[in-house]
This record gives structure tokens, sequence and C-alpha cells, in this order.
């Protein structure tokens, strides 16, 4: 169900919108708890089967003419699971909604042009996300000769936000005397603040030497956490 | 089209890294945490309480101890045994106690006024371990010239589902009792040792399970449970336990081998609450996490010959020995008492 407003402003070459939605989720599939997924000759018996409902609210902005074009949008949205089956085994978070994987409850995205001219123009996207949800450990036990990571509720906490911005510059040669075709050269940046973004974050602990029981380490892994520089060209016939 | 694929993954692993992360995880309430192994073999058995602590670097599981715990065991015809508590949650059973095949043993624990009790656990007998055999391996890059790797046969019984968890324990004759550097040089000297002396070592943080599930009433073959350095000619003694476990406590220890060895894939074992069974009494109250493990247990002593090595043994670093000795030192590393079957 999505209930929205569209508005058009044609002094301002603006588009604007606002839209509302809920949506009823069945049969959304989640994974089971300490079941392995790699190498599983059973993979169905790794995935638990549950309900939910997603709902948010969308704000978005284009202009389309201009030397400035481009559009801005930011959404709220909660993703919520739940998925109580008939045994603990089959049960996730005692059977309470729950934050799916993919929930991002903010999501900003802007992606602008500028003409400097009728030849060279700048780009900009510009993404910002709320950190997808992420399990973490409540408490580490002592068993075993092993830090053991003990875990209660799935999905509680977030990996850090997610943001990058992007940049290009585009010199373009229009079809003109002598010239058969068009070319563009573009000079982009990805990733221009050069923020390592996790991908994901893990906790680690040392299993065999349990002399250093309290060394505990959490990692990030990121990838593209670097700014990539690129040229092209392009040609059009 | 392969060559594509292959650069596209080695520009993503240059642009890609991991780095220490602190996601600033604190301790909240601490969960006492039950951990010991009732067994067929003789006592005194050992079982510990520890508190649980924040994932982090800063809290420890040792912080703090269990302090006025009381532990009891009984079995199926009712019999009482009190556990002795050393004030620093180190429980021990009387010296002549032991478990008995085919009895049903509960454990009840009472901590800070809450009462927890185990689920019924059923000594299971366990099949003898058959046969003990090695195979060497080399070890590419490593600092010692291959390994013998130790595998276990057994015959498993028929009649049942049977599930087996292995443990060793490794002594040898210590080189020295003591390293140390005189005030003012930079040599290391050794000290050897005034009396006999052996040096231990354990599978302390392995775990070593395997199930009959594939080969339920035959024979359950190549399973891996140790392995001797080819750092010495001299035999390696070896003691290996084999204990039956119940399906539940096989599972336990899987989760907890699933749940330490995450490395942040996508092929990681998504993380659960790890279930245990022991259960507080009031079942609103916190959970006593853990498990009380019932098993029967076999023993088997082996000499491994180091000289069938295709390599020269690695050569150890040795210190020069000091003039004097220094005693043998009781310890969980070390001790004076002769192993049994040595020779």
């Amino acid at each position: 169900m999505s209930l929205g407003y569209f508005h058009h402003l044609p002094g301002a070459a603006l588009e604007v919108s606002v839209e509302g939605f809920y949506k009823w989720l069945t049969g959304v599939n989640d994974f089971r708890g300490n079941v392995p997924l790699l190498l599983n000759p059973y993979p169905e018996t790794a995935v638990l089967q549950g309900d939910g409902f997603a709902r948010g609210l969308e704000v978005f902005i284009r202009r389309s003419s201009g030397l400035l074009t481009g559009w801005l949008s930011y959404t709220f949205s909660q993703t919520r699971y739940r998925i109580a089956g008939s045994g603990p085994a089959e049960t996730v978070n005692n059977g309470q909604y729950y934050p799916a994987g993919h929930d991002r409850p903010h999501v900003f995205n802007a992606v602008l042009n500028y003409k400097l001219n009728s030849r060279i123009s700048l780009s900009f996207n510009g993404v910002y996300n709320s950190g997808r949800p992420v399990t973490y450990p409540v408490a580490k036990l002592y068993i075993g000769n092993r830090i053991v990571p003990y875990y209660t509720d799935r999905n509680q906490s977030r990996l850090p936000d997610y943001l990058r911005a992007d940049i290009g510059l585009t010199i373009s040669n229009p079809r003109g005397s002598g010239r058969r075709f068009e070319s563009d050269w573009n000079f982009s940046l990805y990733n221009m603040l050069g923020r390592r973004n996790a991908y994901s974050i893990y906790v680690q602990t040392t299993p065999r030497y349990a002399d250093y029981y309290n060394i505990v380490t959490a990692y990030k892994f990121s990838v593209l956490g670097a700014v990539i520089p690129s040229i092209s060209y392009t040609i059009r016939l | 089209m392969t060559v594509r694929f292959w650069l596209l993954i080695l520009s993503l692993l240059a642009v890609s890294c991991v780095e220490p992360y602190d996601p600033q995880l604190k301790g909240g309430s601490k969960y006492p945490v039950f951990e010991g192994t009732l067994t067929d073999a003789p006592g005194p058995y050992r079982f510990a309480l520890t508190l649980s602590a924040g994932y982090n670097n800063q809290e420890s599981v040792f912080d703090e101890r269990v302090k006025g715990a009381t532990m009891t065991l009984s079995d199926d015809r009712n019999r009482r045994t009190i556990f002795l508590d050393d004030g620093r949650g180190n429980f021990s059973s009387p010296t002549d106690f032991r478990g008995e095949p085919g009895r049903t043993y509960t454990l009840t624990i009472t901590y800070q006024e809450l009462t927890y009790r185990s689920d019924p656990e059923l000594l299971r007998p366990v099949a003898p371990i058959d046969t003990v055999y090695t195979r060497f391996q080399s070890i590419p890059g490593s600092n010692i010239n291959g390994e013998f790797r130790v595998f276990v046969d057994v015959n498993d019984p028929a009649a049942e589902e049977n599930y087996y968890q292995w443990d060793w324990i490794h002594y040898e004759k210590a080189d020295n009792c003591l390293l140390f550097r005189p005030s003012g040089t930079n040599v290391t000297y050794a000290q050897r040792c005034c009396s006999d002396c052996w040096d231990i070592s354990r599978s302390a943080g392995q775990i070593l399970l395997a199930s009959d599930r594939l080969v339920n009433g035959r024979r359950l073959s190549g399973q891996r449970v140790a392995a001797a350095p080819n750092d010495d000619i001299s035999p390696f003694y070896l003691r290996i336990g084999q204990q039956s476990l119940s399906r539940e406590a096989y599972q336990y220890w899987l989760a907890i081998q699933n749940l330490t060895g995450n490395v942040g894939s996508v092929f990681d074992v998504p993380p659960a609450t790890l279930a245990g069974n022991l259960r507080n009494t009031n079942t609103t109250g916190p959970p006593l996490l853990g498990y009380f493990q019932v098993s029967a247990r076999r023993e088997k002593i082996v000499y491994i010959n180091r000289l069938r090595a295709p390599v020269l043994p690695f050569a150890i670093t040795q210190f020069p020995f000091w003039n004097t000795c220094a005693a043998c030192t009781e310890s969980s590393y070390r001790t004076g008492q002769r192993p049994d079957g040595w020779r």
C-alpha cells in the first residue's frame, strides 16, 4: 500500500514527490543460527521462513533543466522480519520482530550535474546509508580453553554508516567541421573521500592459546576502500 | 572472460582491506558459565564455574571469581554427591567417586539464591580406540620440517547413534627446567632439572568430534586427532582419550566450533545463542550457560616413531647449560610424576 503526493514546479523546473508505503511480507527467509552454509548438502535446512513488513517515507526532488540538473532523494524506512517456528531452533529472537539483514533506515542519494560551459560539465554523486544490521556478541565465555562469543538477539547493532562521494569532469568534443563523430573525455574520482566503508565487521578469538585469554579482536572488512581515479574516452558515431 | 574475471578480482583485492575496529562492546550483566565432564574414568572430577565478561580487551572472564556457589550431583538411584568448592569457582568430587555407565546424572547448582538444574544425562558407553596410525606431512614454509599426523579408527557399535570426542596429552622429558639470562649479559642459559621432569602439552582448545551418521555400525576411520612435530627423533609419547557424547553435547561442541571460527566472509555461520543443558528452575530467571557433559572414556597410549620421517628433524634452539640445576615445579605444563606407560 502506498500513498504519494507529486508536484511539478515549472518555474523552477522542479519535480517534488513525497510517498509513504507499507508492505506486508510473507514467506521471508533468514538463516538459521549456527548452521553452516558453505558446502552444506542440505542448504534448505539452513533457511527459516517467516513474515514481516516494510514501511517508510520517500522524498524525491528532481531538476531536469538549467545549468544545474540532477536529483536528491531521502528515504526513511524500516524492514522487520518475524520468524516464529515450532521450536527454539526454528525461531529467531524469540519470535519477535527484528530488523531484516538489509534494513537501512536512512538512505540519502544525490546526483548533480553542473554545466560549466557548452563543452565542460561537472558531476557529483553522493550516497549516504545507515549501516546494515549486525549481530555482535554480548559477552565472552571461557569454554574448552577457548574464548567463545555469546550472542543473544540477532541484528541488534549496526555497521558504521556508509558514506561515499564521487566526482567527475566531462569534456565533450562536439561533431563539427572535419569531425565525423562526437567524443567525450571523462575524468572521475570514485570514493573521493577515500572512506573505508565497512562491508562487514567480525570478531575473532584466539582458539588455541588459552594464556592469551584476554585478547579478542574485531576487524572491519572494506571493499573499494580507496580513492579510485579513472579516465575514459567515449566515441559516439 | 576468465582473464577479465581475474583482473576484476585482483583489482578488488588491491583496494580492499581488513583493519582492526573497536565496536565498543561493553559487558552488561555477567552470566555464570559451567564447564565440566563426568566420566567413568577414575576421579576426582573437576568442574568449573566462571563468569562471562564483555567482549572486549578490557574485561576478562577471570576478573571476578564465582563465590558461594554449591554443586550437587544426583543419579537415577537418588544418590547425591556434593562437590567441594575451592572458593574460586573450582569444584572437586570426592576422590573415590566415579561415574557408572548406564546411570543417569543430574547436576544441581545454586548461585546467588538461584537454582539451576541440568537435564538428566545418561553415561553412554563408548567403544575402545581400535587403531592409531600416522602419516607424515611436510609443511612447506613452516619452521618445523613436517609433522606426523595422528589418526584413529574406531569400530562403531551398530545399535545406536554414537558421537565421539577426542583429546590428547603429550609428555616429553624436559630438557631444562629454567631459562634465565644473568644480569649484564645477553646470553640465555638453561638449567637442567634436578630430578626427572616432563613437559606437558595438551589438546586444550581443540575440538575433535565425530558422528557415526555416515558409517553407523561400521568402521569410523581416519579421524585426525593430533600431530607430532618432526623436531626430534625420539619416540613421541601420546595418550589419546576417546569419550562418548550425547547428540545434544555433540551439537553444543559443534556450535562452539562454529562460533569461534567465523572470519567475516559471506560463508560465515550465522551466529546463534549457545544453548546448554543447565536451566534456571525459575524459568524467567537469568540463564546459566555451559553444558554438563557425561561421557564414558577410553584411553590409549602410543609412541610415534619419528625415525621414519623422510626429512631431517627441525633442530630446536639449544641454549648453553648453566652449571647448577633447577627444581621441577609442578604446573599444568610440567610435572615430576612419571606419566602412565612411560618407557
